[in-house]
């Protein structure tokens, strides 16, 4: 599809969800009592999703599908709050929408049953879409690439297309977003047991064609495999770990943005939110969430509440300075800054303050240097979940792969291990930080709820974190 | 019916779901314009709920009521196979999916044989009291607690174009109780107050938790921590090599058994038909030192062997594949000669482990070795104490399974990434609890 289509079939799709936004909205509205409810908002949402996927032991496979749905929020007068989440055709969202809300309201509402507005449905004719089979081709071109690899037993190759149109309705004031994420995903595994992956993010414009795009992840997936092929058991006790550039992205994305997420907060405080306005690192860390950030994969013009998107400061020269936060929680004494990141996994969850992209700013210290100071530590490149305890400010992580660090050098890859400690504590054990930065991208759940996710920062040395192998 | 917000309102039951998605009635008539030679798939579900979160004080009660309709098409022909799903279950949107998974057709797979053609089952059905009546169980849980109970029903349809046309409804009440850290959950199709009362007590306040570490000590898992330590050794049975499968099911003492039953409803997966609408059953996964299902049996319903009746998808935007529902790790009824629960006395010095954080489990396919955060209490002098401890239990789920003496399965369920029956485990040695 050319660039000026796809822009216009996306605005078509804003408009499309802002005009049924409001259609709800009206509904709900003239049905209910305000002295029984008061509508906060009302939030439309429909997605789109392609995945190929092109797997050397499955074969081939392409799902597509749309998902639309609306949730609106009421608040009682004594200020509990009521949701209406509903999914479901488009045109049937506000019966669907007054339908539930009867079930909750015998007495409030006074629907009368007329026959609700519908919106025009509009949607992509079935069949291809254009540039499908360029996609096909291209993708089975890489699958042979791939397979040309003398000692790669296995791969997957994936891509997927998530376009994702948002509106929200609050207080008479409507505002829309388009979001689209293209992701090219690539696992292998080679004959002696060694797995590897990588992706690369797709922004508007880049073909997969373009081997500049696309061309270093074979070899990336193809080094770490073979990294992977003989591990030893990773060392246990207080060690140094350096973390690689964007895998420390995860450590501060677990210890420091979940633990300035207002909801978090609000129930029962963090670790961090007790430190606003103090030092918590002694290098001048900064780390800003900021989902403004161009073609990115937790970007956002409007938040899921509708309002504006804003860089939000965390941590500023090492010092805790905001929070990230959304209408009903606002902000909290000694915050700087306070982020507008309401995001919903779904239409069918409530909005949570969340992180979009996290940039942690890159430092001054060569990574080479900073290893051949090091006489045993870690060199962690490999982080997959993290779980953290936010009042006792506890936290673990899972690390996948890494290597020993020996008299200054790189040496064996290690197997799993959890990385455990307390934030404060790592946090003030930050001892380089440097000057390369990479990012990733990720899905992060809380509270059910899992939303995309990217993570830049630079390598980064934490003097103690305790390891216990898997 | 409710007519005010707050405490004393009641949250209805979710309304029969039948009825509440316009136009899935023509589900079977959109199936029956498959072309010559097609086979069109469609298998839908609807599911009402409603939920009630009191945090902290009965002032910030929330509700949530939920009405979701979704269905998803597979059109099989020529040998391959297209998937396509929407949540616009009219006879338009319907049409529009099946000429979706048409225009995506490309894996090979031919068309799944017709499974069940009626399916006539009640037990699915929810017979939990109103969640009204669980107001009492959750007073006053602390000014740092949450409690969430979810009710929904579903509606199941599995229709294709050669006249299988089954349906069923499902539902279940759930409750979370979570209070500071601690998070406990209890899944029933037919929940009592008395389980929510039970879910409160347990995350009482308690001790301030102190790093620990238990090198060659039994710990007794109970309860959720059972389920969870189960569903690791499912996880190995499923995804490391066979090999090493194989020597997983040889060192589980003969006396126990490990079973994936999509056909209890009992469990908060399965159901009397699975996603292909085939008959579910009970299946063993091991059992007497042998691995009765092997980890090549997991996947895509086309490119693996096996019995029917256990594929399952995870959500409607995904194919079925073939994956445990509700696993249970059980005892022959003379393997504990009788005791209904594990006898501390017994243990000199242990952890009875009540916690564990199956989220932040750490594990390597290749060697099946884990280590994942718990706590529990600690064991002394045959005595469970009121000191809770926590650390990172360490081990490989062969020394695990070989140290196993004693399990106790309990009555309920819980949801991890399968069903997974809570039960009480004994395991003398294999695992060790490092301080982290």
């Amino acid at each position: 599809m050319r660039a000026d289509a796809r822009a216009a079939a996306g605005s078509d799709a804003v408009a499309q969800v802002c005009r049924t936004a409001a259609l709800v909205a009206a509904a709900v509205d003239s049905a209910v009592e305000p002295a029984h409810w008061n509508r906060f908002d009302t939030f439309v949402e429909s997605r789109t999703r392609t995945v190929h996927t092109l797997d050397s032991v499955t074969g081939t496979q392409t799902i597509t599908g749309e998902e639309t749905g609306a949730h609106t929020r009421l608040i009682a007068p004594n200020g509990a709050p009521l949701s209406i989440a509903v999914t479901g055709p488009t045109h049937h969202l506000v019966d669907m929408s007054l339908n539930q809300l009867r079930q909750i309201d015998g007495s409030g509402h006074h629907a009368d049953g007329s026959p609700s507005p519908h919106s025009a449905v509009r949607r992509r004719q079935p069949g291809r879409e254009p540039g499908a089979d360029l996609l096909g081709v291209y993708l089975t071109e890489l699958g042979r690439a791939v397979d040309r690899v003398r000692d790669v037993v296995s791969r997957v190759i994936t891509f997927s297309e998530l376009h994702r149109a948002v509106a929200c309705e609050h207080s008479g004031d409507s505002a829309g977003d388009r979001q689209v994420r293209r992701r090219l995903h690539l696992e292998l595994r080679t004959a002696r047991g060694g797995v590897g992956e990588d992706g690369v993010v797709l922004a508007a414009g880049d073909e997969l064609a373009d081997p500049s795009v696309i061309g270093p992840f074979l070899d990336r997936a193809l080094r770490r495999a073979r990294m992977a092929e003989v591990r030893a058991a990773a060392p246990e006790g207080k060690l140094s770990v350096v973390f690689a550039e964007a895998t420390a992205g995860v450590v501060m994305h677990e210890l420091v943005g979940h633990l300035l997420e207002a909801d978090i907060i609000a129930s029962g405080g963090t670790a961090l939110s007790d430190r606003l306005g103090h030092r918590v690192c002694p290098l001048p860390v900064t780390v800003v969430d900021d989902p403004t950030l161009a073609e990115r994969w937790g970007s956002f013009v409007v938040d899921d509440e509708g309002r504006p998107a804003l860089p939000t400061p965390l941590i500023e020269d090492g010092q805790v300075c905001g929070i990230l936060s959304d209408r009903t929680r606002g902000s909290l004494a000694g915050a700087a800054y306070v982020g507008h990141n309401a995001r919903r996994a779904t239409h069918e969850h409530l909005p949570l303050p969340r992180m979009s992209n996290l940039v942690m700013s890159a430092g001054t210290d060569r990574l080479e240097d900073v290893i051949s100071d090091l006489d045993s530590a870690i060199y962690c490149d490999g982080l997959t979940r993290g779980q953290v305890d936010p009042a006792a400010g506890r936290f673990t992580l899972s690390m996948t792969s890494g290597r020993i660090i020996r008299s200054g050098h790189l040496a064996e890859s290690l197997g799993p291990a959890i990385l455990t400690g307390d934030v404060l504590d790592v946090l003030g054990a930050i001892r380089a930080v440097g000057d390369d930065v990479d990012d990733m991208q990720t899905v992060c759940g809380k509270a059910g709820q899992q939303v995309l996710v990217e993570m830049s920062a630079p390598s980064v040395l934490i003097s103690a974190i305790d390891v216990v192998r898997a | 019916m409710s007519t005010s917000p707050g405490r004393g309102g009641a949250v209805p039951a979710p309304r029969p779901v039948a009825g509440a998605c316009q136009g899935i009635e023509d589900a079977a008539a959109v199936a029956s314009q498959a072309r010559a030679g097609e086979l069109i798939e469609i298998h839908g579900r609807f599911t009402a709920t409603t939920q009630i979160t009191a945090t902290g004080s009965e002032a910030s009660r929330a509700q949530t009521a939920g009405l979701r309709c979704m269905a998803a098409v597979r059109s099989f022909a020529n040998g391959g196979a297209g998937f396509a799903y929407t949540t616009d279950v009219s006879s338009a949107g319907l049409q529009w999916a099946v000429a979706a998974a048409r225009a995506t057709r490309s894996s090979a797979q031919p068309p799944p044989p017709p499974g069940a053609k009626h399916v006539d089952d009640a037990r699915w059905e929810d017979s939990s009291p109103a969640l009204a009546q669980f107001e009492e169980a959750w007073t006053a849980p602390g000014p740092d607690s949450e409690v969430v109970l979810r009710r929904s029903r579903t509606s199941v349809l599995h229709v294709r174009s050669d006249g299988v046309h089954v349906g069923y409804t499902e539902g279940s009440t759930s409750a979370v109780v979570r209070r500071g850290p601690r998070a406990e959950t209890a899944w029933s199709r037919d929940l009592r107050p008395s389980d929510l009362i039970e879910l409160v007590e347990r995350t009482a306040a308690t001790d301030r938790e102190q790093p620990w570490s238990l090198l060659r000590h039994p710990v007794v898992f109970l309860g959720g921590a059972g389920a969870a330590i189960t569903a690791v050794i499912v996880r190995a049975l499923v995804e490391s090599p066979a090999p090493v499968a194989v020597d997983i099911a040889a060192r589980l003492p003969s006396q126990f058994r490990i079973l994936d039953d999509g056909a209890d409803p009992d469990g908060p997966a399965g159901g009397p038909v699975d996603a292909e609408g085939w008959p579910t059953a009970q299946l063993v996964l091991a059992e007497g030192g042998e691995l009765v299902i092997d980890p090549t049996a997991w996947g895509p319903p086309s490119k693996v062997s096996g019995p029917r009746g256990r594929a399952w998808r995870p959500d409607l935007a995904r194919p079925p594949v073939r994956t445990p529902s509700n696993v249970a790790l059980v005892a022959d009824l003379t393997a504990t000669e009788g005791e209904a629960e594990v006898r501390f006395e017994d243990i000199g010095r242990g952890l009875a482990c009540d916690s564990l954080t199956f989220g932040a489990l750490s594990f390597d396919a290749e060697t099946a070795a884990f280590a994942v955060p718990c706590s529990g209490r600690l064991i002394r002098r045959g005595e469970l104490t009121t000191r809770r401890v926590r650390g990172v239990l360490q081990g490989t789920v062969a020394d695990l399974v070989a140290g196993i003496l004693e399990v106790h399965p309990r009555s309920t369920f819980v949801p991890l990434v399968c069903g997974v029956r809570a039960v009480d485990v004994l395991v003398a040695h294999g695992v060790a609890m490092r301080s982290g």
